[in-house]
């Protein structure tokens, strides 16, 4: 990875741990610099003490206040500019339900197809 | 043949039925000798007592504000079902069918009532309610409990994928760090169990709703093509038999106009099955193929013809071959992927002979938008 | 199966409508006639006419009878008169009745009591035919029954779907051969859903409403039948007693029904009142 570029942030909300680290794995391969947060909360926290975040990568189904979907609405209200990518293993959202034009990965992952995802909406 | 003229007193009294004559109030003019043999007075005694005095309370409340104002309005009333006294006291369950007859000025003047005895009729009715309530609650309490299964159901697969989303994650990672080569292919072997184990609770869920009057859902688009996602489910299932050498060929050119995660479903359910069943020393061969207003996909296998008697029934619920595998499996991939072939409008067959066994999903191609 | 609806709130159909409510006559004031239990608004077939030349005369089905919304029915809200009542109110002010008079039959008479507490616009004149606050006998009370009997009527009438269900008879029972019917088809009158019946059984027989007795602003005439089994002179009586300056008039009439059974009498009461 060249390391001179500039690297973009991505922000990776998950509660199940092991995926959430895989997930950190990935993005930190693919040559992006990777925050984490366990939940909305945690995720708002780090949002709020980090300006350059480019992306927010989340799960949907999160224990807590809010799950991965109402978490984009606010974001994409507060941080009009952060990017929206939403994953989840059980659910399908509709294109109108999430804000944005937020795009939306199924899991498992494929690696390849995740990195090309990220980049593709970083662009 | 002369006529012998009716005898119309006769006729009155003798009827096979009770027959009541009242004025507009309801008093009893004259009632016949069978309905007064019923209630067990003489007809003498029961003129002049209102028709509904002979209605035990609870009857003639209905009486009075039912019956009574249906005649007045529609002029009769048909099979009415009342309780008449009998002077000892008991209740006669009873069939009524009165009239109004009006005067000149259209006001009632009198009323009629032909009775019938109903304690059977009444008894088989009283029988088919009750046997009617229970059936309503039974129905109503299966249906609880069946909306209580699905709910389980939809729980413990939630519940299950997760951990196995979290070890699948981790020999992901483990297998980027410096690792033996048996250390490497252990991980390998975990991975393949765990995607074993993932394509066992979709298909169980999947079943478990379609048979809760669910079926199979689709969603479906041409937004994102086809090809990935079935290299992906190759990759993934690789993992299962890592010696088992797959051979890809893919010819997809347009966009494909599906539901992506169940056409993954399909495949993998049908390579989950080559790779279990089929000869190790062979390859197994995936091809998908968009031509001719159809998209085509195939897996065939070498190894055991599957026989004659068993593929007739291969893509129904539960079937598990005939014992001589050792991986029987569920039962429930092949007929969830025919499902699924059937949903998107389209087929899945099989052939086999010694040299291969074939499976082949076709299903044609939406020319235009769906609505 | 029941029939149930989640909250009334949702978007009723007009009310106008769904109480099968008919409108005719011409005149300053609204006369509302309301029908009791066991029967419909055609049981005021031959009093309401009489009045049509000097009001507009108003005549409708309770959710549950005749050719009322059976799909209205909810059973929480019409548990109590109270639920009765407010489709009443309703309906009044759909039709934008003011000072209007309201006559009441059997339960009805209760019912228009407690509507035009709540709602004492609407009507300046109560007429209240056979009316009973409470059919129960109770300590020094005479309502006419012992609990034992009522709860006997409401197990007779879970038995008894052949009594409703001759008055639910399809429209195709109708005789082609005989035209003259026309529009009015045998088995159209006194429908009721049998569910529905037995409910509206329990809430009118089982209700004590003698707290919804007492002083109202409106004028209350009572019609009481000379030997009524349902509403005995002696419940007449308490009724006049309690709504201070109430009319109370014996009617020569016997039965339940005056309005059918000595339709004359009755007009020639309620005109002299109105």
């Amino acid at each position: 990875m060249a390391d001179q570029e500039i690297k973009a942030t991505v922000l990776v909300v998950e509660d199940e741990t092991l995926v959430r680290l895989y997930g950190m794995d990935i993005l930190e391969d693919a040559g992006f610099r990777v925050l984490d947060a366990g939940n909305a909360d945690e995720a708002i926290a780090v949002l709020q003490s980090h300006d350059e975040v480019a992306l927010l990568f989340s799960d949907i189904d999160m224990p807590g206040s809010m799950n991965g979907l109402e978490l984009a609405h606010l974001v994409h209200d507060r941080w009009p500019n952060i990017r929206l990518l939403l994953t989840s293993g059980h659910r399908q959202p509709t294109q109108d339900q999430i804000p944005d034009d937020g795009r939306f990965m199924r899991k498992p992952w494929g690696e390849q197809a995740l990195m090309a995802k990220i980049r593709e909406i970083l662009a | 043949m002369s006529e012998t003229p009716l005898d119309y007193a006769d006729l009155f009294e003798t009827a096979p039925c009770g027959y009541v004559l009242a004025d507009k109030d309801g008093r009893i003019t004259r009632a016949n000798a069978t309905f007064a043999q019923w209630v067990g007075s003489a007809p003498e005694e029961l003129q002049g007592k209102r028709f509904a005095n002979l209605l035990p309370i609870a009857v003639r409340i209905f009486y009075e504000s039912h019956v009574a104002p249906m005649l007045h309005i529609q002029g009769s009333v048909s099979e009415i079902a009342l309780d008449i006294l009998h002077t000892n006291g008991n209740k006669l369950p009873m069939l009524v069918n009165g009239t109004a007859l009006r005067d000149d000025r259209g006001q009632v003047a009198s009323l009629r009532f032909a009775v019938f005895t109903a304690s059977q009729r009444r008894n088989y009715e009283q029988t088919l309610l009750h046997s009617r309530n229970e059936a309503q609650a039974s129905v109503l309490s299966e249906r609880a409990e069946s909306e209580l299964r699905e709910q389980f159901i939809a729980v413990l697969g939630h519940d299950l994928r997760n951990p196995l989303a979290s070890i699948a994650s981790g020999t992901r990672m483990l297998l980027k760090e410096q690792l033996s080569e048996r250390g490497s292919m252990i991980l390998r072997l975990i991975d393949g169990s765990v995607v074993r184990a993932v394509g066992l609770i979709d298909n169980v869920l999947d079943f478990a709703r379609g048979r809760l009057g669910g079926g199979i859902t689709l969603t479906r688009d041409d937004r994102e093509p086809l090809e990935p996602v079935l290299r992906q489910v190759i990759a993934e299932l690789q993992t299962i038999g890592p010696n088992h050498q797959i051979e890809a060929a893919f010819s997809i050119t347009e966009a494909i106009d599906c539901d992506r995660v169940r056409m993954g479903q399909l495949l993998s359910n049908l390579l989950g099955n080559a790779l279990t069943h089929g000869a190790k020393d062979q390859p197994v061969r995936v091809m998908a193929e968009a031509a001719g207003g159809q998209l085509i996909i195939a897996v065939a296998n070498g190894g055991e013809p599957i026989p004659a008697t068993a593929l007739e029934r291969l893509f129904q619920p539960f079937f598990r071959g005939d014992g001589h595998s050792r991986h029987e499996g569920l039962g429930l991939g092949l007929h969830i992927a025919s499902e699924i072939a059937r949903a998107h409008g389209g087929t899945l067959t099989v052939a086999s002979d010694p040299r291969e066994t074939c499976f082949t999903f076709t299903m044609p191609l939406a020319r235009t938008a769906q609505a | 199966m029941t029939h149930e609806t989640s909250g009334a709130s949702q978007n009723p159909a007009p009310i106008v409508e769904s109480l099968n409510a008919r409108v005719t006559g011409t005149g300053e004031r609204a006369m509302m006639f309301a029908h009791g239990f066991g029967c419909d608004q055609n049981m005021w077939r031959y009093v309401a006419p009489a009045f049509e030349d000097r009001f507009r005369t108003v005549v409708f089905d309770y959710v549950g009878s005749g050719g009322a919304d059976l799909d209205a029915y909810v059973i929480d809200k019409y548990a109590t008169l109270d639920g009765y009542a407010q489709d009443v109110i309703d309906l009044a002010r759909a039709l934008e009745i003011k000072d209007g008079i309201f006559v009441g039959h059997s339960v009805s008479a209760m019912i228009g009591l407690i509507a035009a507490r709540q709602a004492p616009e609407l009507f300046s004149k109560l007429v209240l035919v056979a009316p009973s606050p409470c059919y129960i006998d109770d300590a020094d009370y005479v309502g006419g029954f012992s609990r034992a009997q009522i709860l006997e009527l409401l197990d007779f009438l879970d038995s008894n779907h052949m009594g409703w269900s001759q008055a639910m008879a399809p429209m195709i029972m109708a005789n082609p051969d005989r035209p003259e019917l026309g529009e009015e088809l045998a088995g159209s009158f006194c429908r009721s859903d049998p569910e529905i019946a037995k409910r509206f059984a329990r809430t009118t027989f089982l209700s004590d409403n003698r707290g919804d007795l007492g002083a109202i602003a409106a004028q209350v005439l009572i019609l009481q039948c000379r030997d009524d089994l349902i509403a005995p002179l002696a419940v007449g009586d308490y009724v006049h007693g309690a709504i201070p300056g109430s009319e109370l008039v014996v009617m020569n009439a016997t039965g339940h029904c005056p309005n059918l059974s000595a339709p004359e009498e009755t007009i020639a009461a309620i005109t002299a009142f109105v």
